[in-house]
């Protein structure tokens, strides 16, 4: 099937055997339309031409009598006289029985006598011979012959009106009666138009099946192949898809204009040849019938290519959806209603409601008082408002789910995705916006996390590698602390690796948990405990230390323990690197200033002292992971304590300032209340 | 004479360990991985294990489980994962102790002394009345003796008190102020970190490893406990 449609010779055969079929279905056609114009009223005496020859039979019976009047009136010069008689003689032997199928006899006004007849006795009496009889009436009146025909009605005609009395010879009998008819067609002796009318009749009602047969016959076969290639055109061999042939990208228009133009020419045609073919059909007369048939034929063939031409090309534009496309006017209403949209569409927000707004005015003005609508007032107004109201609710609706959706992301679900369809215009712009908004952070959140994780572990396995070779130095550096160096350099080499490797140990273990703190890699048991009693432990631990340092501790703490909820162990890492940059990093012989105070459902803890080195690093910086108060990186710290610190606490639902003032640093760590 | 087995795939700890543990007099076994220290276990009188956990063929852990199935010989994880749930995964499957690395080799001397001792000489010691004992803490209190692992230690009265109140009650937590008023017997006002600086000198004195205590345990923002071991 496919490769049938797609085979180009065979759709320009079908395109020559529609054309031939629709010639075929046009010359039958009008074959039947004759043999209907023959047939239609019954019988081939009953046709129009079979009426006009009796009536030219008749007129001629007339004239036949007229110059018989005339050359008997003796009115006539000569010339005429010869010319009546020439005439006269013509007129006899047109109507005389050899050369007509036509009979007819002139009886006397009250039908007792035979005045006139072309049959002849012997053949019997004329409603014998002929098919129908025919009667007319004839009158003289100065010297005219008149003939009232009265068809075949013999009511008509009736005898109750031959009072007069009348004799043979016409110049004195003033009314006669005719009676005329043509011979039965198996009677018919002449070959004149009565015999030619019955041959044809016959042929013709003979045939009409046949014509109504090939009519259909070519008619369906028109049908069928104009079927075919309408689902055909378009298609290309090797082409998947629609194509649009030259003859399909010119305007709709251009075919429509032929269309019309070639229509309104088959319309003049067909008046034309109405006209010609009932005035030779009502002749009985075949001779221009080739003519008819022929231009019948070539009008219609001609009108049917252009209108399934039409009919293809409307077929493939909307086969492949070009037909607005290919069309001038829709072009050109299309391009007018998309810039009128455009237009409206990227007016600012509120000119856009002070248009709407000025329309709807209009429109309800319209509607309440212009003719058509105003007569049915109020509801053409109703219909307006009802619509509005549902826009707004529409407007509002979305409105209202875009809020939701911001309020949803804003909560911190990133996945959320606001719902854009079915929302008006502007709207839904809008939540495109923020879901693009929303994508993005979620995205940048999700990297953010991996790679802290990706970081953590790596620090982990870092961590594990590094502790092996670190075990060996430490393990070898003591080793060779105990062969007993006698030179005194190698000794300080040896003070200078131990001492260093001891601070690898120590910032390997730092860093570690600096990672878990950070990416809350870490368990936290949180439950109620004692920051006092916490304190206190941590300063019995530190006591020497800072003792070393020359450092002094003043203790503020309130009345009976504060108990706060965190995790004791890691509460204590916390203090213990507060402690311990004490330790390292305050002046000596300084006081250290601790306190503990109770907030609004929450107790902080505050240490303060002088820094032994100026402090010129903000305090968001100190923070930061390997950030100490002096670059030199020279002192012991790993500059991740207060980092840890920082992290752990925020771990346990707290938090962690610093404030530096000059030379003096504070920390404060602060911590929910427990209950 | 003791035989140690050292079990590490790090070339360079076994024989520094090797050095540390003959220069205190002890005979060594070497092993590189699971396989290698479940064979000379087999072959071999040892009588304690230094393992490491992350070796190839077979791990630590494997392996002190398989040694576990027919052996008491005590095993000492060395580690270099020093996660809370890898040490109670290694004590659990039936390690002794551990030592997180990088470690300290006095360190480990220390405990391979400790353990040894207990193995050997303490395994089945008759419990006396009066006689306190928590892991290899001792207390004989009418001798008014404390001992670890055998090894007499020297307490202050002070000391001595604070462990005999902890020890008396293993497991449970005493504030500083309980410690205090059972203690010195006055009201805890003004000790504030008294008791915690005690606790630091006993902890040094008993303890491995002071800054990460088995046995005298500090419970952050709670008080002090005595623990019978473990992490």
């Amino acid at each position: 099937m496919r490769a049938l449609r797609d085979n180009l010779a065979l759709r320009a055969a079908a395109w020559v055997l529609f054309v031939a079929a629709v010639c075929g279905a046009a010359f039958f056609g009008q074959k039947c339309l004759f043999a209907l114009a023959y047939t239609w009223n019954g019988d081939w005496t009953t046709t129009y031409a079979f009426e006009r020859m009796l009536m030219d039979r008749e007129g001629q019976v007339r004239d036949y009598l007229q110059y018989q009047v005339d050359l008997n009136a003796g009115e006539l010069d000569f010339l005429d006289r010869e010319q009546y008689s020439t005439w006269l003689e013509g007129t006899q032997a047109a109507l005389a029985p050899e050369n007509t199928n036509f009979r007819y006899e002139i009886l006397s006004e009250d039908g007792s006598e035979v005045i006139l007849t072309n049959g002849s006795e012997t053949d019997g009496s004329l409603e014998e011979q002929v098919t129908g009889v025919f009667y007319g009436v004839l009158e003289v009146q100065d010297g005219q012959v008149l003939l009232d025909s009265k068809g075949d009605q013999a009511a008509a005609y009736s005898s109750t009106e031959s009072s007069m009395e009348g004799t043979v010879i016409w110049a004195v009998t003033e009314r006669a009666v005719l009676r005329c008819g043509v011979l039965q067609p198996d009677q018919m002796t002449a070959q004149d138009e009565f015999y030619d009318l019955s041959t044809l009749y016959d042929t013709y009602a003979d045939h009409f099946t046949w014509y109504v047969a090939l009519l259909s016959v070519f008619l369906t076969g028109a049908l069928l192949l104009l079927l075919f290639l309408l689902w055909a055109a378009g298609h290309r061999p090797g082409e998947e898809g629609i194509v649009l042939s030259s003859p399909d990208r010119v305007f709709s228009e251009v075919w429509l204009i032929a269309l019309l133009f070639g229509t309104l020419l088959l319309f003049w045609t067909l008046a034309r040849y109405e006209e010609q073919a009932s005035w030779w059909v009502n002749r009985g007369d075949q001779d221009m019938f080739p003519v008819l048939l022929a231009a019948g034929t070539a009008a219609a063939g001609a009108w049917t290519a252009l209108a399934a031409g039409f009919l293809r090309t409307v077929t493939v534009r909307l086969k492949a959806r070009a037909l607005a496309r290919t069309t001038l006017l829709c072009r050109v209403v299309m391009f007018l209603g998309r810039r009128l949209w455009e237009f409206f569409r990227d007016l600012p927000l509120t000119w856009k409601a002070v248009l709407s707004f000025f329309l709807y005015v209009i429109a309800i003005f319209f509607a309440d008082h212009l003719w058509p609508f105003r007569y049915w007032y109020p509801l053409p107004g109703v219909i307006i408002n009802l619509a509005v109201l549902l826009g707004l609710c529409w407007w509002s609706a979305g409105f209202w789910r875009v809020r939701k959706g911001t309020e949803v992301i804003a909560a911190g679900n990133l996945n959320h995705q606001i719902e854009t369809a079915h929302l008006p215009g502007d709207l839904k712009r809008h939540a495109e916006a923020l879901n693009n908004i929303s994508g993005g952070l979620t995205n940048a959140v999700n990297e953010q996390m991996k790679s802290e994780r990706f970081k953590a572990e790596l620090i982990t396995n870092v961590s594990h590698d590094l502790k092996t070779p670190l075990t060996s130095i430490i393990n070898y550096v003591n080793l060779l602390k105990t062969t007993q160096q006698t030179d005194p350099t190698a000794r300080e080499y040896i003070d200078v690796l131990d001492r260093k490797s001891q601070r690898l140990k120590k910032l390997t273990e730092d860093l570690v948990e600096a990672s878990k703190a950070s990416t809350g890699a870490l368990a936290v048991n949180r439950e109620k405990i004692g920051l006092v009693q916490l304190l206190d432990q941590a300063l019995g631990e530190y006591e020497e230390r800072l003792e070393g340092k020359h450092l002094t501790v003043v203790r503020t703490v309130p009345e009976g323990e504060c108990y706060v909820y965190a995790d004791g162990r890691h509460l204590w890492r916390v203090m213990d690197n507060l402690l311990s940059n004490c330790a390292k990093y305050a002046l000596e012989g300084t006081r250290v200033y601790i306190e503990i105070f109770r907030g609004k459902g929450s107790v902080g803890l505050s240490v303060k002292n002088v820094s032994r080195d100026p402090l010129n690093v903000p305090p968001e910086r100190l923070m930061e992971r390997f950030v100490r108060g002096e670059e030199s990186r020279t002192t012991e710290g790993s500059g991740l304590g207060l980092s840890i610190a920082k992290s752990l606490t925020e771990l346990q639902g707290g938090t962690f300032q610093l404030v530096v003032d000059g030379d003096l640093f504070k920390a404060i760590v602060t911590l929910p209340q427990s209950s | 004479m003791h035989t140690i087995l050292i079990c590490d795939d790090d070339k360079d700890i076994v024989s520094a360990l090797d050095i540390y543990l003959t220069s205190e007099g002890y005979q060594t076994l070497k092993a590189y991985n699971g396989k290698e220290a479940l064979k000379a276990v087999e072959q071999n009188e040892i009588h304690l294990i230094l393992m490491d956990i992350m070796m190839p063929e077979l791990d630590g852990i494997r392996a002190t489980a398989k040694l576990r199935e027919g052996s008491n010989i005590p095993i000492i994880l060395l580690t270099a994962k020093s996660e809370d749930s890898d040490k109670i995964l290694g004590l659990n499957i039936g390690a002794d102790d551990y030592i997180t690395k990088p470690f300290n080799p006095l360190e480990v001397i220390a405990r391979v002394k400790s353990q040894l001792r207990r193995y050997t000489s303490l395994g089945g010691a008759e419990k006396s009345p009066g006689l306190l004992t928590v892991g290899p803490i001792s207390m004989d209190d009418s001798a008014k003796q404390v001992t670890v692992d055998g090894e007499p230690v020297a307490l202050t009265p002070i000391e001595y008190n604070i462990l005999r109140l902890l020890m008396n009650h293993p497991g449970q937590v005493f504030s500083s102020a309980q410690i205090y008023e059972q203690v010195w017997n006055d009201p805890a006002y003004g000790s504030e970190n008294t008791v915690a600086v005690h606790i630091r000198h006993l902890r040094e004195k008993i303890e491995i490893n002071p800054a990460d205590p088995r046995y005298l345990k500090v419970v952050w923002g709670l008080g002090y406990k005595m623990d019978k071991g473990g992490v």
